[in-house]
């Protein structure tokens, strides 16, 4: 899969994992080299990454209230960008949608709720 | 000026960019398909035409029922005053039974439009198709609005103040909305032959410059007519 996308191409565009579940956003990028042309290395989720993108007042609540963390999903990772960006793994896999887990835990103890 | 206020509310309550959201959703979660167009421009058409013969029912009523005897209705209830003057008893119930269908929908609509909203923003699982324990953060965002709504509810807010509110505040946001569906809809790469053609164009482009004009008004107009109160 081509690495050569822009930043800008990229920031925002959701990412779906093997079974087409969505696992969050690609928040930020980081590239192999300087410059617009350079190849995309690692995918950055989670509000540790977004985060940066916000204004400084913003940000300082944002991280108090979501905290830092940063799921790294490697370009290697990357099966089809389209309208959404597959991922070869499920989302567990790579770390992502951890609260859901978390959360989804408590929903099954429910009827109904799994 | 309060004339220009209600002409604005109007035009707002009839397109309110979380229906977007709503109906867009609804369409990806039961995978509409070309071959539903038709039937969803047919709903659109008889909607709009009944949603807009109800406004104007409702106009007429307040304003052949209430304005002689200078009676402001505070509470939606007070609708139900103009068919049980018609149609005696059974009118109040009939007027009870539509307008408890008519609340829960719009509960129903408006919390899980905020769910659908913020877990596509995110990026989170969703759609009512999965079961909870497949979209917790969904689940949890449409069940927390009912719970915020009913909690301001309880507090004792105006609810006739806050729709209104809720309606002005919309309609400085709809352009925003309307403009990116309405140059989507129109693009034939994206569209291919279900495309807008001229007439939906310069329909759909009138609308967009009488709701733009419309979301410029809006908040000096509140302003201006103290919520529509003169």
């Amino acid at each position: 899969m081509a690495s050569r996308q822009s930043r800008h191409e990229l920031l925002d565009r959701e990412l779906i994992d093997r079974e087409f579940v969505s696992c969050g956003k690609i928040d930020d990028v980081e590239t192999k080299g300087d410059g617009p042309g350079a190849d995309v290395a690692t995918i950055l989720v989670g509000p540790g990454a977004w985060g940066r993108r916000l204004p400084a007042l913003v940000r300082w609540i944002v991280w108090h209230i979501a905290g830092r963390d940063v799921v790294r999903i490697p370009w290697d990772e990357v099966k089809s960008i389209g309208s959404h960006i597959q991922l070869r793994s499920l989302a567990s896999e790579l770390g992502l949608n951890r609260i859901e887990g978390r959360l989804a835990k408590t929903f099954r103890k429910f009827p109904g709720g799994a | 000026m309060l004339y220009f206020y209600f002409v604005v509310s109007f035009m707002s309550s009839i397109m309110l960019p979380y229906e977007m959201y709503f109906y867009a959703s609804g369409g990806i979660e039961d995978r509409w398909k070309p071959a539903d167009v038709a039937i969803n421009r047919t709903i659109v058409i008889i909607g709009f035409a009944l949603g807009g013969f109800v406004a104007a029912a409702l106009v007429m009523n307040g304003a052949q029922l209430y304005q002689p005897h200078h009676i402001d209705p505070q509470l939606p209830g007070t609708a139900t005053f103009g068919p049980l003057q018609t149609f005696g008893a059974t009118g109040l119930r009939l007027a009870l039974i539509g307008m408890f269908f008519a609340f829960a929908g719009a509960g129903i609509e408006t919390a899980f439009s905020a769910a659908y909203g913020t877990a596509q923003f995110f990026g989170w699982p969703w759609g009512k198709y999965r079961k909870p324990a497949g979209a917790p953060r969904f689940t949890l965002g449409w069940v927390a609005m009912f719970v915020a709504s009913g909690i301001i509810m309880l507090a004792g807010v105006d609810p006739v103040a806050l729709v209104e509110y809720a309606i002005v505040f919309s309609v400085v946001i709809l352009p925003f909305s309307y403009f990116s569906v309405l140059r989507t809809a129109s693009d034939r790469r994206h569209m291919g032959p279900f495309a807008n053609g001229p007439i939906a164009r310069v329909l759909g482009w009138f609308y967009l410059a009488l709701i733009t004009v419309a979301g410029l008004a809006a908040i000096p107009l509140l302003i201006a007519t103290h919520g529509g109160k003169g």
